[in-house]
């Protein structure tokens, strides 16, 4: 698992000049806007790096030898979870001290709700890049993200549908907007969790099945 | 150390069936023309595929069954797969010293730089011969106990392969306990390498024999056809026709030297083998 780890920061840091400009355009987003897109957008950009790992073992047939090495695939896939999850809560608090540090040069007031706000990022991000692992593994870099795309077009066709046909359903966008922000933390937390674990699942599934 | 037995492996244009052994301490080498089958019977080996038929066994348990310990005692170079391309030795040296209990980083990158590899450089920056030597190099950083090298020295010129089946000796002259299979269509690389060879072709083993006794009791024979057809015809493995007559592949050398003086019998190189039986009849 170290090993593994070691090898995805050793990718990531070839791209150190692409999370320089990343963080030298947030610092800028911060001055000329208002509010917390910055954390979103430097935090998405960290799970899309880290994710991308995936896509260098795979480049240059890399996996026949990557699986050579003093790994199982669960180790495999347990250390790219991790990694991942990890790489994105590190941008995550990168995003937060500069957006943070920025507000107070700005001489902006910081309520809790503000801070409560930039909580609300992590499970949205870990959501995002716990769908986006398995499609990686199972299609690739080029085909995952014909894959992103129909199952993002998807869940949207579906909501859309539901909204549509199931009346009651209809009350849920009401019926969420009325809820407290902590329990709207602890909603999005055990929604990514739930998807966490059945993510975890089928990459482990796709590593087994697949042939090298 | 490694058995496979009756391994096979069916694809939509190419079938293997193979049984063949690594013993303990010895040097096998897989010879056979492209596309024989040889990456198929190493891949089985390492558990990258799941056989259809029969048993592969590495340090007595199934491969697909192989933990990360039995891992740490296995060196892989693999012809087409490797770090990264975006990865420096340097980074490799960090990565295997994480990976292996026994990685000895100090001699690595020492051996880098004596086989002229840049340790900062990005591997994709390197020529096919750079690769090779860090493919090869990689998978003797670590006192492995089994070696599986597949094609060490493909698509190299002279030197550059002298250079990496240099750094195969040495590894082998310090460690005679190490088990190694090593494959190649350039049989010459394996002549002065292996204990035995085993051929390979169309995924079945044509031929296994001590190197040896390949180069010592193997022969040819050039006659024209009137002395073909009297020739004792019972040691003859395979012939081909050719425009002076035939060309006949013994095991028994000897025999025909003794009994059909006049007759040109030379010495079998591997690659004679390889191109008799596997092209022969």
């Amino acid at each position: 698992m170290r090993g593994l780890i070691q090898k995805d920061m050793c990718l990531m840091l070839q791209r150190s000049r692409i999370m320089l400009v990343m963080i030298g355009v947030g610092v800028l987003m911060v001055f000329s806007t208002d509010g917390t897109f910055v954390i979103g957008y430097i935090t998405m950009l960290c799970a899309i790096l880290t994710v991308s790992t995936i896509s260098y073992d795979e480049y240059d047939n890399g996996y026949p030898f990557l699986l050579t090495l003093p790994i199982t695939k669960r180790t495999y896939v347990a250390g790219k979870y991790l990694f991942c999850l990890a790489g994105g809560l590190i941008g995550w608090a990168i995003a937060v001290a500069i957006y943070l540090c920025c507000s107070l040069i700005k001489g902006n007031v910081l309520l809790i709700s503000d801070l409560l706000e930039t909580l609300a990022f992590i499970p949205v991000f870990g959501l995002i890049t716990v769908i986006m692992i398995p499609l990686q593994l199972k299609y690739g870099a080029e085909k995952s993200r014909i894959a992103i795309a129909v199952v993002g077009g998807g869940a949207w066709a579906l909501g859309y549908l539901f909204m549509r046909y199931l009346p009651d359903i209809g009350e849920i966008p009401a019926f969420l907007s009325g809820l407290s922000d902590v329990t709207m933390m602890v909603f999005l937390l055990v929604l990514f969790l739930a998807v966490l674990a059945i993510s975890y699942r089928i990459s482990l599934r796709i590593m087994e099945k697949k042939e090298y | 150390m490694v058995s496979e037995r009756n391994l096979t492996k069916n694809y939509r244009d190419f079938s293997l069936n193979v049984t063949l052994d690594i013993p303990d301490g010895q040097i096998t080498g897989l010879v056979g023309k492209n596309g024989a089958g040889k990456t198929t019977v190493i891949k089985a080996m390492l558990g990258l595929i799941r056989p259809d038929g029969g048993s592969v066994t590495v340090f007595g348990k199934d491969a697909s069954a192989l933990t990360t310990e039995d891992k740490q005692k296995i060196g892989v170079a693999l012809s087409d797969s490797g770090f990264s391309n975006y990865l420096t030795p340097a980074d490799c040296a960090k990565i295997l010293d994480k990976m292996y209990d026994h990685f000895d980083k100090p001699a690595f990158l020492k051996a880098c730089a004596r086989y002229g590899l840049p340790v900062d450089k990005q591997i994709r920056q390197f020529s096919t011969g750079m690769k090779a030597k860090l493919r090869v190099l990689v998978a003797m950083s670590h006192d492995a106990k089994l070696l599986i090298m597949d094609e060490p020295t493909a698509g190299m010129d002279v030197e550059a392969r002298n250079e990496v089946l240099d750094i195969i000796r040495t590894y082998l002259t310090e460690r005679e306990d190490c088990s190694v299979l090593i494959t190649s269509h350039i049989a010459t690389d394996l002549e002065g390498l292996c204990d035995d060879i085993y051929l390979i072709h169309q995924g079945k083993i044509l031929l296994h024999e001590d190197t040896d006794v390949i180069l010592s009791e193997y022969g040819i024979l050039k006659v024209d056809d009137q002395t073909f057809d009297k020739l004792e015809q019972n040691t003859i493995l395979s012939c081909k026709k050719e425009a002076f007559g035939y060309r006949c592949l013994t095991n028994q050398k000897q025999f025909y030297l003794e009994n059909y003086p006049g007759m040109v019998v030379e010495n079998c190189g591997i690659d004679d083998l390889i191109l008799l039986m596997t092209g022969g009849k």
